[in-house]
């Protein structure tokens, strides 16, 4: 629950103490709080959608007595999640995200305001989705011994989106290190994984990690493959021209990459183009789909000879 | 008890010239130190892109603004989980927090942190400069005020003072 109070600190004081009084069970089900200017403030959960009423009851059809979120308190959660320092996050705005204390991700929108062919700013800010991130230990013991139970070889974590994709790859990370004794190397583009503050991890990732916080990945890779000699390197979201040419050269200094991507199943990953060279090329030996609904629930793990038949 | 009476009146009113002279030198000073922490916050944004309390918290322990006691209030407050704006406004709403200084120092101080960490960093930096340039414009008002003032004050004070006394006694 400390993780949920820090991420909800986050919010606009009325916001906060409306969903303070709330049963402890419900929370501990919400994976995003969503935040839209004269909307009513809805929990995302495992089970579905559920909305807050001004008494404090919840509900899962929102009507007139809804808890309306309105424009100030949209404002006043910007500014805190920004700590007041909209100019520290501007690379972060302008990508629509920030990642804050304890690894939680706020994603932001509003108008978009461009210079050229980019997104430099955003004025107007109409929405918040924060996303509650959740350490889960041993959630990746089952997969990680069936990985690398042999020798150090390439895992593919894939899943639809909020089926704990992060939160494994953090458990992944700690027990090769912590359990294997391997040199792990994280590429934490996004500041998801370790949730690193002020050059801390917030989150465990065990002895032998080393965080490269705020890296593209493919500059990250590159980076920790030249410096670091890591036994795995572990990057969230991979998908990219960048990343995969990063990762193909990552192999050939025999690195075991172990990374996460948005698939829902076989079919939907074969569309990944990028992802399946990455396959053919010798990245991936095995391949993980998580389940849907239950979070950080591995369905089944193929390898890529099955997967490229 | 007459002749005590009087010198106690006439050595108060040497003291209240020679307080007003002072006063208006420690406003310059003031003023000075406080382009220097304009300066630093501009810097500190400029380079490292620390957030407002981060910057605060380093120029509290790093630098020399005790003279500024503003500053390590602001801090404390924020460390306190106060938003930075209301931490400001509270350790600048003090009149002891912010002597020798004028009401539109003050209000200067005021719109310099209403605009702090609302934009992005070429947002910041002019609103440093703009901050910047304002006090600049204000120190150069207070040297004068100190130069045309200061000496006739102490001297007024101490010849008032000596006046009440030979008068009274």
């Amino acid at each position: 629950m400390q993780r949920f109070k820090k991420a909800t600190s986050y919010l606009s004081k009325k916001v906060n103490s409306a969903i303070k009084p709330l049963n402890e069970d419900f929370l501990k089900t919400v994976c995003e709080i969503r935040m839209r200017t004269g909307k009513p403030l809805s929990f995302v959960t495992f089970e579905g959608i559920t909305y807050l009423t001004k008494s404090g009851r919840l509900t899962g059809i929102p009507n007139s007595s809804a808890f309306v979120v309105s424009g100030a308190d949209i404002k006043e959660s910007f500014q805190r999640i920004c700590e007041y320092s909209v100019y520290s996050y501007a690379k972060d705005i302008s990508q629509g995200f920030i990642t804050v204390g304890g690894g939680h991700r706020a994603g932001i929108y509003g108008t978009a305001v461009y210079e050229g062919k980019n997104i430099t700013g955003l004025r107007d800010v109409s929405g918040i989705n924060l996303r509650i991130s959740r350490e889960f230990k041993g959630c990746g013991a089952e997969l990680t011994s069936k990985a690398f139970s042999e020798n150090l070889q390439g895992l593919l974590l894939c899943g639809a989106p909020s089926t704990g994709k992060t939160t494994m790859l953090r458990d992944v990370a700690r027990l090769a290190s912590d359990m294997l004794f391997k040199k792990v190397a994280i590429i934490d583009e996004r500041g998801e994984i370790a949730a690193t503050s002020k050059g801390v991890a917030q989150n465990d990732v065990g002895i032998n990690t080393d965080v490269l916080d705020g890296y593209r990945k493919g500059e990250g890779i590159l980076q920790a493959v030249r410096t670091l000699s890591p036994n795995i390197i572990i990057c969230d979201e991979i998908g990219g021209k960048d990343d995969c040419d990063a990762i193909r050269q990552g192999i050939n200094s025999g690195v075991a990459f172990v990374a996460a991507v948005h698939a829902s199943g076989v079919d939907e990953l074969k569309n990944k183009s990028s992802v399946i060279k990455l396959i053919k090329a010798g990245a991936f030996q095995q391949i993980a789909f998580l389940q849907s609904g239950k979070p950080c629930c591995v369905s089944e793990i193929i390898t890529a000879k099955e997967l490229l038949k | 008890m007459k002749t005590v009476a009087v010198m106690a009146l006439s050595f108060a009113v040497a003291c209240g010239g020679c307080l007003y002279s002072k006063h208006l030198e420690m406003r310059v000073q003031k003023i000075e130190k406080i382009l220097i922490f304009l300066s630093q916050i501009k810097t500190a944004i400029e380079f490292t892109a620390d957030n407002v309390e981060g910057i605060f918290s380093w120029l509290t322990t790093s630098c020399d603004f005790s003279s500024l006691p503003f500053v390590a209030i602001c801090t404390a407050k924020m460390g306190d989980g106060v938003s930075f704006f209301a931490s400001w406004s509270e350790s600048l709403s003090k009149r002891e927090n912010v002597v020798p200084l004028k009401k539109e120092d003050v209000a200067l101080l005021l719109s310099f942190g209403s605009a702090l960490g609302a934009t992005d960093s070429a947002g910041q930096i002019q609103n440093c400069e703009m901050h910047e340039k304002l006090f600049k414009e204000r120190l150069s008002a207070a040297v004068s005020e100190k130069n045309t003032l200061s000496k006739p004050a102490r001297v007024v004070g101490i010849l008032t003072g000596a006046i009440v006394l030979i008068l009274f006694l």
